[in-house]
């Protein structure tokens, strides 16, 4: 009987030792246990079974991979490649247009650390050498961009889920993904991260049905060259500082609304300050939006699909010193105000899946900022509205295909575009084929 | 005949010096704070010669002095985790198991604190923090003081797996280095709780209460019907062998499990 008990433990431990290279954790616990539990296996026998695959796991490619140190409760790889054909057209006067065509690539390459005791770290390198872009230009002659090969840190940072043991309370600091009800791609730009931290309060029950929570986020913008005056003329670093409530309530069965009114504010200007003048700086805010945020998940009348309509007004109160800044002497008064209009429809997941996007954006002269706007949008500028449809489909699981189409106009035509810094644009056109494949 | 002299102390030096054998065990508190000592001083009266050098400051310390090839055997109240088999690979260690003697991880409260039994949800909520007052748990009112072992143990993270769902302590709970610190704190304390091994909970000034209804018996854990029984075990790397493997051979022998079941433990056989 003892010798057939072995041979089972035997042939169950290389059974298992076969199915464990992809399980989880790769040690068939509960099953193990459970024999355990039955008598069919000793303690010891169960332990040495549970060893003998864990050893073996360790000594795959997978198992291999040492997480650092023991205080590492999970390490996620994880990325995404995209390769893009880009078309875009700008109109600058009359009958006259410039065009261009690109090749372009992105890699993003990131690790999760998950700690012990809720707090986890997370790195990601990209391709690029800018903060503004990710994409980089395919060819192997000299690169009009200058190095678009070279790969810079995205993301690294520090999150901890419930700081000091309060479950309301999460945080992350460092260069981090964009963490506020903001739509991304449009009014912020989807390959920016900032730099700073934010703290999240909530999200409490209020009703069964009601959920409040809170978002403080405080980044550096612009981190001045020269900012020690007691080496030199000086300047002030310039802060962006997000604050913004968000309601989330159920409405019905197929229907949730989620309403983030805040306030963004841009303190400090970037400019020198005297030694003579310390301690007075008298930065004067350029940005100071109201803002807000409604995102309405709705059913939609196609079986299986499922419906999102989202929507941004902002509204900036300082865009009278912007307009200073930038000399801006034909602006309007107002110039200020900033909306977006979109509805999404999605099915599916994965392979034969599909979304369709379709957003009215118009973004004022003075209203936002035109280093957060997304790039892509309107030639990197302010001063536009138009639409923009994206359609994108599952080909596998991991690997999407989509095609996105903006077409934008000016929308004051006293402020020509090169006011605003770069090209004078009347309007444009942009079209973007991608594969994006994730892992 | 000075010179002689001097040659056959040297000479009998070296004899004694090879004869002396030394086992060096390093982890777990649970283990190496009353068990593992009594174990080798009854190894030791059978075996003269062979020396101990027993450090217990953890499980998680433990594991790691085998990777690190600095002890002989590894004491643990807990499994190794998959990393740590990962990371022994990394140094070509092959990580073995040995179970010595069961335990039951016992809950104890003041002597003067009414309640009897706790179950395995009340205890979840209690060390996570979403319960801080006894008066939530049929108790009587008072803020609910935490005692809990510190990271390195291998006791906090099996009753974190066992009891807790895998979550995190509540912040307000007070780490100590060792069961014997846990029972005097809980003793103090009539608002205390605190979980240890079975071996420590003859102490004075506290009660063991029950979990979903079961005490940590001899019995109830052998037959792991105990809902917070596991088992404790030596690692070495790779099959024991050698004077590890006569000692862990000898506490596997009637003696041993005699003095396993002396000292509070529960015998694997």
């Amino acid at each position: 009987m003892k010798i057939l008990k072995q041979w089972g433990a035997a042939a169950l431990g290389a059974a298992l030792t076969v199915s464990s290279v992809c399980a989880e954790g790769a040690d068939g616990g509960a099953l193990v246990d459970a024999l355990v539990k039955k008598g069919v296996l000793s303690s010891q026998e169960g332990e040495e079974i549970r060893a003998e695959m864990l050893n073996d796991y360790a000594t795959t490619p997978g198992g291999f991979l040492s997480v650092g140190s023991s205080a590492v409760k999970g390490l996620k790889l994880y990325g995404d490649a995209r390769v893009r054909y880009e078309y875009d057209q700008q109109q600058r006067t009359v009958h006259q247009a410039q065009e261009r065509n690109r090749n372009r690539y992105r890699l993003r390459i990131g690790a999760e650390y998950t700690f012990a005791d809720g707090y986890s770290a997370n790195v990601r390198l990209a391709t690029g050498q800018k903060r503004n872009s990710t994409n980089a230009d395919g060819g192997t002659g000299n690169s009009t961009y200058g190095f678009d090969d070279t790969i810079y840190v995205d993301v690294v940072s520090l999150s901890a889920e419930h700081l000091f043991g309060a479950e309301w309370l999460a945080a992350s600091a460092g260069r981090i993904l964009q963490p506020h009800h903001i739509v991304m791609g449009w009014t912020w730009d989807s390959d920016l991260t900032a730099d700073g931290g934010v703290l999240k309060l909530g999200a409490w029950k209020v009703t069964d049905d009601v959920t409040i929570g809170t978002s403080h986020g405080a980044y550096i913008w612009t981190d001045a060259a020269s900012d020690n005056p007691f080496t030199g003329v000086g300047k002030s670093d310039v802060w962006l500082f997000i604050n913004q409530l968000d309601l989330g309530a159920r409405l019905g069965k197929d229907w949730k609304l989620r309403f983030s009114p805040g306030f963004v504010s841009a303190i400090g200007s970037g400019r020198h300050n005297s030694i003579v003048t310390l301690p007075a700086v008298n930065d004067v805010s350029e940005l100071n939006v109201f803002l807000l945020d409604v995102a309405l998940d709705t059913p939609f009348f196609i079986a299986g699909t499922k419906g999102k309509l989202y929507g941004e007004y902002g509204v900036n109160l300082s865009a009278g010193e912007l307009g200073r800044t930038w000399q801006l002497t034909n602006h309007n008064k107002g110039d200020n105000q900033f909306f977006l209009l979109g509805y999404q429809i999605a099915k599916g997941r994965g392979k034969g899946a599909w979304t369709l996007d379709a957003t009215y954006a118009y973004y004022e002269a003075l209203s936002w900022s035109g280093a957060l706007i997304d790039s892509d949008w309107n030639g990197n500028k302010l001063n536009g509205h138009g639409i923009g449809l994206k359609f994108g489909y599952g080909l596998t699981d991991n690997l999407t295909a989509s095609v996105n189409w903006r077409k934008s106009w000016r929308i004051n035509k006293n402020i020509s575009s090169s006011e605003l810094g770069g090209g004078a644009q009347t309007a444009t056109d942009l079209v973007q084929l991608d594969l994006s494949w994730k892992f | 005949m000075k010179n002689l002299i001097l040659t056959a102390i040297a000479a009998a030096l070296t004899i004694s010096a090879a004869r002396a054998e030394k086992l060096v065990i390093k982890g777990s508190d649970t283990l190496g704070a009353k068990l593992v000592p009594q174990l080798a001083e009854a190894f030791k009266a059978k075996n003269p010669g062979v020396s101990f050098e027993i450090a217990a400051e953890g499980s998680t310390t433990g594991i790691a002095a085998i990777i690190d090839s600095t002890a002989d055997i590894g004491m643990a109240s807990r499994r190794a985790k998959g990393t740590e088999f990962a990371a022994s690979a990394t140094k070509g260690v092959k990580m073995s198991p040995t179970v010595v003697a069961y335990d039951g991880i016992a809950i104890v409260v003041n002597a003067n604190n009414p309640l009897k039994n706790l179950t395995k949800r009340q205890l979840e909520q209690i060390f996570t923090g979403d319960v801080t007052d006894w008066s939530a748990v049929g108790g009587k009112a008072g803020k609910i003081s935490l005692y809990t072992r510190n990271t390195a143990s291998g006791t906090y993270s099996e009753f974190k797996e066992m009891a807790m769902n895998k979550r995190d302590y509540a912040g307000t709970s007070q780490k100590l280095a060792g069961n014997e610190q846990i029972v005097a704190e809980v003793a103090k304390n009539p608002n205390g709780i605190g979980y240890v091994g079975m071996a420590y909970v003859k102490a004075s000034g506290i009660k063991v209460v029950t979990v979903d209804g079961g005490a940590p018996t001899k019995d109830s854990v052998q037959a792991h019907h105990y809902p917070l029984a596991r088992n404790t075990y030596f690692y070495t790397d790779g099959v024991p062998q050698g004077l590890a493997k006569k000692f862990i051979d000898f506490i596997l022998s009637p003696a041993g499990e005699r003095i396993i079941d002396q000292v509070g433990f529960v015998p694997v056989k």
